[in-house]
């Protein structure tokens, strides 16, 4: 017999071998972009993949948007955690971000600056997942044969700043070493190949993740924090060094928030957002969302967790966003570097500056980024506060002038307050500002307790998550429980003692 | 007595010697082979039977015809000798078509072979042939869609394979027929059945079919054979005068047994004034019953057929026309099939009969729309069966668009939303969302054979196949937003396939007896060339151009993401097979064949051996036994990977939303052939002057090796891992009874078909986890639906959650005062039937014919989704007799509602014994004799039809033959599948 050609049959014509992937040198980096677009899932093909990995979890949950239906029954939304959902965020980190670092550190071995960059994406990406579950296998990814065991949350976070810091180092010196290589632009989708960018960004990631663990780990917080300020690479200061995925290099991109909002009209303004904004008088509440059908004139939003008919009953003309199909995803913008000073500074980090000046430059970067203006007016506002919120269907959901629910901040800063009520400011400009970032927006929230989003009107956790600390993590992916489950059934014990479930606090989750 | 005459001879005196002859039900025998044993002056008997040839007394005269015993007669005085000729009972003295199209004699098959002729085939037609086999073959278990034309699961001595194919295979004229399984036909959410490749074949074409069901019989075959092989030769012309024949088939179906609805509860009054009307039945019992039923919406099913066939030629040419037309309606309205075949076959012999050539070619058009399947997407029957027609007007809801003069389209009418089950206005989804296909379908095929000697012969094959689909869905403006891409303009899909099969063989034949001895062997060598390419590509219409345009220029440009489809698979065998007979009693019967895969790495060998001994001929045995023959054979086959799982020894980086990403399946470089180990024993008796026959083999397979893609953390960098591991049993008995009764001149052939399988799945997979040290052993498989594959269990077990039950098995309620469920999993039950028993009738009296197949299947469980969901929705006749019986008092207030709410949140009590008994044949023919029509028409036969006329006995509120996924998960699983089928038609044959 001749079978020699059982090579060429045996091989899919529309995959790729070991061969193709070695023309034009493509190998080393061309996974990198497929780890771009998981971080928020945003290509075109399975442009569903965002609704579970982040709209129908952190996107609720940090006051920004939330259902205008019930998906046919008890779900996320009034805390029935549907498993089948919530292991998406996890899926996507491994087979979106995990996997394709995987590839990078194999075929990138004369590419420092490739291995570089997946570090800081992969930190980027997984920071989400460790934020939705707290214990991650980590560590020790891709060791094992069928099962891998998980690092608590501390060791996550010890190599995020361990990883970041190496990225830092092997890119400045390759920046220095090679002033004119953009052989990265090719696959990359964020910085188009500017290599100080990338070490900006993976600066500003740093201090993101710093002040994550303030409460946890002061000290490593402080100096990691104060490392990523003093860096000589600086940190995104302007709009313009804004962390975006812009389509291009071969992959279409798409907005899933648009998808979900747009396309399927499934998520809309969460009453949280209506109440802050409107409370301000904020400019940027036109430049975040589109008049409502359901209150002509005006801005309308849904509350978390409210029972539904079954039928179409209106809340779908609520305020959608005003995201387009093409709008970039961020990763992370000037004005939250800013505010991530601000908070250091209040903290008496040495943040080249004082809480004050950065609160305000945060607040002026953003209404920057969104071409807002009134930006005088609005920083001197001391009497707005947050709106109380009606509901145009149903009463029950409304939250009246005089509930405790709303809080008394203010724009205006005030020298004379309390450490905790410039916390409150701060946190909750920031919430402002980083939207969409739903996942940031929720660790944040449960960090610091900021901005006071309304709570659930119906919780049918069964007891699990308290309605007024609200949720504060997903229970593991149940993929897991099928198929590691020796291992995620120990990781419950690095839970720090709480259940597999909503109401256990994360290991940074430390304040209240 | 006179001396027998030779031909040297002088005659005493010629005499013309007349006759008819008959067979032995009493029916005329045309084209009977009359010769004169010493002169060799032969006719042959005329339409009627009848003969007249010169011979004087002493003669001997030869009566021969094909399928009968041929008798010699001894002229004497008399000029008159009418003659019976027994038929050649099920062929036991004659030869069957084995594997590769390898004729052997009965008495030498090691192994159980079961064969039907066309009549009983095509005696009630349906437009794929294979329906119509059921209960006619003992073992042979199938389930298919009742639209026209639709896929069927045929499954030999039960499931062998969890991850691959569990089909039957097709062989035509010898040559393996590519499965062209429509797409989508594995899951609960079916979407369109685009038929399968067996069943565009035209039924009148076929000359005879043969169930080889034991991996014996079809070992030459190799891996596809696996799972036995149903074996179709075709016809072809015949020498002598031109025969034509015409058959036209008409018939009506209507829906068999439909799930019993309520129409005495109407909807709730909707919770604002002017809000949407709620579409269930649990509103306010009506003043007066409703008089809507789901009936309402079926229409009268319509199939017509009509075939000819022209045969005829030279002794050594002969041709054969055939063309068919089926054109169908099914009961759905909008589902239509139109299939024309035609064929064109040649035969003929040169060089005195030592080079003989056969050259077929067959061409097919078929043409579907609206192939139903089950599930929710696309489905009218989900609002069919759940309208609430107590409160609400049908007749509304059949104007199922209406003109919307700000956008100047048509939209649907539709008021009661999509009840978290994607309904829509049915007549909505039949007319406008729409799914076509087309197949063109060449087939061409060639033989070449040349005899060196009357014992060795060379044999040529090859057999070409090319199929191609072109299908287009159209959903068209205001189709619900999850079934059309979310686009308010529409949805647009199209898909481009090629199916392209190569086969060729090379045989060389050696038959020939030395003394007591002979050997019939035969070795060889195949090549397949499999070739599937195609494109499905579309996608939400662009909500900025325009609404129900369906072209690709009209989807949403970013959305438009080509779904290649490329498979390539080569196969090469060598193989050969021997039987040696011993006094032509003793049979020894061995075969081998290597395979060459391109799916795997390493080629593999497999043997089988067997053994036939007719006792009846070996010993002296009491009279009453005519015929006893015993076998016994063991085979072994091996299997390539499942098409499914391609390349899993070669992964490749896909290329995903223009992103290059890891494969996630963990090469399997050491993949080894899935295997099948059978053995079976068995018996032909004959009692009676071969009256009473019976037929009964005894099987046990074990297959090992199975192909597992097992799901693993995606911590480990994979997602998926391939290996070989578990062991699957199936044993079991089939049996089939025959007898042939002559009263005077009524006969009464009744035939019974018994058999029954027992599967165990003795083997899962186990493993030594390599990192951490540690044995784990997978007891446990869930494959969709409710099927679960258990160590220790059989295949198509049912698993449901079970209620909480106390210590003494009482149901736990809740604070409600309802029964709740529990987390645990009981086993509910298994699909497939414990005991097939079946009976076929045959009645002849003078010109008349009377057929009827009894059929039944015992035991085994069928699941109804539909049945949930009608309770669910207070649609069911159960909740409206529950209500009117007081309703369900739970805590002192009516929780009927409640009550059912809660029951059917699982599918615990909608699992039902599929046992039933049925009349699922029954035809009346007669026949017009020939002098009738002056001898100018052959013969006209007129027969009236029916299939499914009589449920005789069912248990599940439903008919279980609706079940109608081919794949191996969610079997037994029913999803508002279309109802099955009352038939009833005629039937016209003219022969000239």
């Amino acid at each position: 017999s001749c079978t020699k050609n059982y090579d060429v049959y045996n091989t899919n014509p529309n995959g790729l071998t070991e061969e193709d992937l070695q023309k034009d040198n493509i190998s080393a980096g061309i996974f990198l972009p497929e780890m771009q677009v998981n971080v928020f899932y945003c290509k075109t093909n399975d442009d569903y993949t965002y609704q579970l990995q982040q709209n129908l979890n952190a996107d609720i949950f940090s006051g920004y948007f939330a259902p205008p239906g019930d998906f046919g029954g008890p779900n996320n939304s009034t805390y029935a955690l549907k498993t089948g959902w919530n292991l998406w965020p996890f899926k996507v980190g491994f087979s979106g971000i995990m996997n394709s670092w995987r590839e990078v550190h194999k075929r990138a071995t004369a590419n420092p600056q490739y291995i570089a960059i997946a570090d800081i994406l992969r930190v980027e990406g997984m920071h989400r997942v460790t934020d939705v579950y707290g214990p991650i296998p980590y560590t020790k990814f891709g060791t094992g044969v069928l099962s891998t065991p998980y690092d608590d949350q501390k060791t996550v976070y010890t190599a995020f700043f361990a990883e970041l810091d190496g990225a830092i180092k092997t890119l400045s010196e390759f920046m220095v070493k090679n002033p004119t290589d953009n052989s990265l632009s090719r696959f990359d989708l964020v910085y188009d190949g500017n290599i100080k960018q990338w070490i900006k960004f993976a600066n500003s990631l740093k201090l993101r993740l710093a002040l994550r663990i303030s409460y946890a780990d002061p000290a490593l917080a402080k100096t990691k924090a104060e490392e990523a300020v003093n860096d000589g690479n600086g940190l995104l200061l302007t709009n313009s060094d804004n962390a975006l995925v812009v389509a291009g290099k071969g992959v279409p991109t798409r907005n899933g928030l648009w998808v979900d909002d747009i396309s399927y009209n499934d998520t809309r303004m969460n009453a949280s957002a209506e109440s802050i904004l409107k409370g301000f008088d904020d400019p940027r509440l036109s430049k975040y969302f589109l008049l409502s059908k359901v209150v002509p004139g005006d801005y309308k939003g849904v509350r978390n967790g409210i029972a539904f008919s079954g039928k179409p009953d209106g809340y779908f003309n609520s305020s959608s966003s005003s995201l387009k199909e093409s709008t970039p995803v961020q990763y992370m913008c000037a004005a939250e570097v800013s505010f991530l000073r601000a908070e250091g500074a209040l903290k008496g980090w040495n943040m080249g500056g004082t809480a004050k000046s950065f609160y305000e430059a945060g607040v002026k970067l953003s209404f920057e980024q969104v071409n807002a203006s009134g930006l005088d007016v609005y920083l001197a506002n001391n009497t707005g506060t947050q709106a109380p919120y009606t509901d145009p269907i149903n009463a029950a959901n409304n939250v009246p002038a005089n509930s405790p629910l709303l809080s008394k901040t203010t724009v205006k800063w005030d020298e004379a307050a309390s450490a905790e009520q410039k916390l409150e400011r701060i946190i909750t400009q920031k919430w402002i500002a980083i939207f969409p970032d739903g996942m940031e927006a929720w660790s944040e929230f449960r960090r610091t307790g900021y901005p006071k989003i309304f709570p659930v009107v119906t919780n049918q956790s069964g007891g699990t998550i308290n309605t007024d600390l609200q949720i504060r993590r997903l229970p593991f992916s149940d993929d897991e429980y099928k198929n590691n489950r020796e291992e995620v059934t120990k990781a419950i014990s690095l839970l720090g003692g709480g259940p597999d479930n909503g109401g256990t606090k994360l290991w940074w989750d430390k304040k209240n | 007595l006179r001396p027998v005459s030779s031909g040297l001879n002088k005659p005493y005196f010629l005499e013309t010697i007349k006759g008819t002859v008959k067979d032995n039900k009493g029916g005329t025998l045309p084209g009977v082979s009359v010769k004169v044993k010493s002169s060799g002056q032969t006719t042959q008997t005329n339409a009627s039977g009848q003969y007249s040839i010169n011979a004087k007394a002493g003669d001997v005269l030869v009566f021969s015809y094909v399928g009968y015993q041929s008798k010699e007669v001894t002229v004497s005085s008399q000029g008159t000798i009418d003659v019976v000729l027994a038929e050649d009972a099920q062929n036991l003295e004659g030869v069957v078509v084995t594997a590769l199209g390898i004729k052997k004699s009965t008495k030498s098959l090691t192994y159980n072979v079961q064969t039907l002729s066309s009549k009983e085939v095509n005696e009630v037609k349906d437009p794929s042939f294979v329906n119509s086999l059921t209960g006619k073959v003992s073992g042979l278990t199938l389930t298919h869609s009742s639209a026209p034309g639709g896929s069927t699961k045929a499954v030999l001595r039960g499931n062998k394979s969890i991850s691959g194919n569990n089909n039957a295979l097709y062989v035509v004229d010898g040559v393996p027929l590519p499965s062209l399984s429509g797409a989508g036909t594995t899951d609960g959410f079916q979407i369109s059945d685009g038929g399968d490749g067996i069943s565009n074949l035209n039924p009148e074409d076929i000359e005879e079919v043969s169930v080889l069901s034991g991996a014996s019989a079809s070992a030459l075959y190799g891996g596809q054979a696996s799972n036995g092989v149903i074996l179709i030769t075709t016809k072809k012309g015949k020498a002598g005068k031109t025969a034509v024949n015409f058959n036209s088939s008409t018939t009506f179906d209507n829906p068999f047994i439909l799930p019993k609805t309520q129409n005495t509860y109407g909807t709730p009054a909707p919770a604002t004034a002017g809000g949407t009307p709620a579409y269930n039945g649990w509103g306010p019992k009506a003043a007066t019953p409703g008089s809507y039923s789901p009936e309402d919406f079926f229409q009268t099913g319509k199939t017509y057929t009509n075939a000819l066939s022209i045969s005829g030629g030279t002794e050594k040419n002969q041709s054969l026309f055939s063309a068919a037309a089926t054109n169908a309606e099914g009961i759905i309205p909008n589902n239509k099939l139109d299939r024309y075949n035609f064929s064109f076959r040649n035969t003929s012999s040169y060089f005195d009969n030592k080079l003989n050539l056969d050259a077929r070619a067959e061409y097919i058009y078929q043409k579907t729309q609206n192939m139903p399947g089950q599930g929710q997407y696309y489905n009218p029957l989900t609002s069919v069966y759940l309208f609430p027609g107590a409160s609400e007007n049908f007749n509304n809801v059949k104007n199922y668009e209406v003109f919307d003069p700000i956008r100047k389209i048509n939209t649907q009418n539709w008021a009661y939303g999509d009840g978290g089950i994607n309904m829509q206005n049915p007549y909505w989804i039949t007319n406008r969302n729409l799914f076509q296909v087309q197949r063109a379908r060449v087939v061409g095929s060639f033989t070449a054979k040349y005899n060196f000697t009357d014992y060795l012969n060379l044999q040529g094959r090859v057999r070409m196949d090319r199929s191609t689909d072109q299908g287009e869905t159209k959903i068209y403006a205001t189709t619900l937003g999850n079934l059309s891409g979310n686009s308010p303009n529409g949805n647009y899909t199209s898909l481009d396939n090629l199916n392209s099969q190569t086969y060729a063989d090379l045989l060389l034949n050696f038959n020939k007896t030395f003394g007591d001895f002979s050997l019939n062997a035969t070795a060889g060598a195949s090549l397949q060339n499999l070739t599937i390419k195609g494109l499905t590509i579309g996608g939400p219409l662009d909500p900025y151009k325009v609404p129900n345009f369906f072209s690709l220029l009209n989807v949403t440009q970013a959305n438009l993401k080509p779904v290649p489809n490329a498979y390539r698979e080569q196969n090469q065998a060598a193989f050969m097979t021997a039987t040696f007979g011993y006094k032509n009693y003793l049979f020894l019967d061995v075969t081998g064949r290597n395979d060459w895969n391109s799916t795997l790495p390493k080629p593999f060998f497999y043997p089988s051996v067997g053994l036939s001994a007719v006792v009846s001929e070996m010993a002296k045995l009491p009279e009453f036994i005519s015929f006893a023959k015993l076998r016994l054979s063991y085979a072994e086959v091996g299997n390539a990977i499942p098409q499914a799982y391609a390349y899993a020894t070669n992964p490749t980086y896909p290329i995903n939303g223009g992103a290059i990403v890891p494969f996630t399946g963990k090469p399997f470089s050491t993949l080894k052939p899935e295997r099948s180990k059978s053995f079976e024993i068995g018996t032909d008796l004959r009692f009676m002057d071969n009256k009473l026959s019976l037929n009964a083999t005894y099987y046990k397979t074990h297959t090992v090796n199975q192909f597992f893609r097992v799901n693993v953390s995606e911590t480990v960098g994979y997602k998926t891992y391939d290996l070989n591991a578990g062991d699957v049993q199936n044993q079991g008995l089939e049996m089939s009874l025959g007898y042939r009764a002559q009263f005077g001149e009524l006969s009464w052939t009744p035939n019974i078909n018994f058999s029954f399988n027992r599967n165990k799945i003795i083997d899962l997979y186990s493993y030594n986890d390599p990192a951490t040290g540690q044995f784990i052993d997978v007891k446990q498989i869930q494959l969709g639906g409710s099927s679960v594959i258990r160590k220790g269990g059989a295949y198509g077990e049912i698993q449901v959650k079970d209620f909480q039950r106390d210590a003494n098995g009482g149901l736990v309620l809740d604070d409600k005062g309802l029964p709740q469920y529990s987390n645990n999993l009981i086993t509910a039950g298994n699909v497939n039937p414990r005991y097939m028993l079946s009976m076929n009738n045959g009645f002849k009296y003078k010109n008349f014919n009377l057929n009827f197949l009894v059929d039944s299947r015992i035991g085994g469980e069928v699941i109804s989704n539909t049945e949930r969901t009608l309770d669910k929705f207070g649609m069911s006749q159960r909740t409206a007799d529950s209500r009117n019986a007081g309703g369900i008092i739970a805590n002192g207030v009516d929780a009927t509602q409640q009550y059912y709410g809660r029951i059917s949140s699982e599918l615990t009590p909608y699992v039902y014994s599929a046992t039933n008994v049925r009349l699922r044949e029954l035809s009346l023919g007669y026949t017009f004799p020939a002098q009738v029509f002056n001898n100018k028409i052959q013969k006209i036969q007129v027969s009236v039809i029916g299939r499914n006329l009589w449920m005789i006995y069912k248990k599940a509120p439903f008919d279980p033959d609706v079940i109608t996924l081919t794949g191996n998960a969610y079997q037994g699983f029913d999803d508002f599948a279309m109802p099955s089928l009352r038939s009833i038609g005629f039937n016209v044959n003219f022969t000239f």
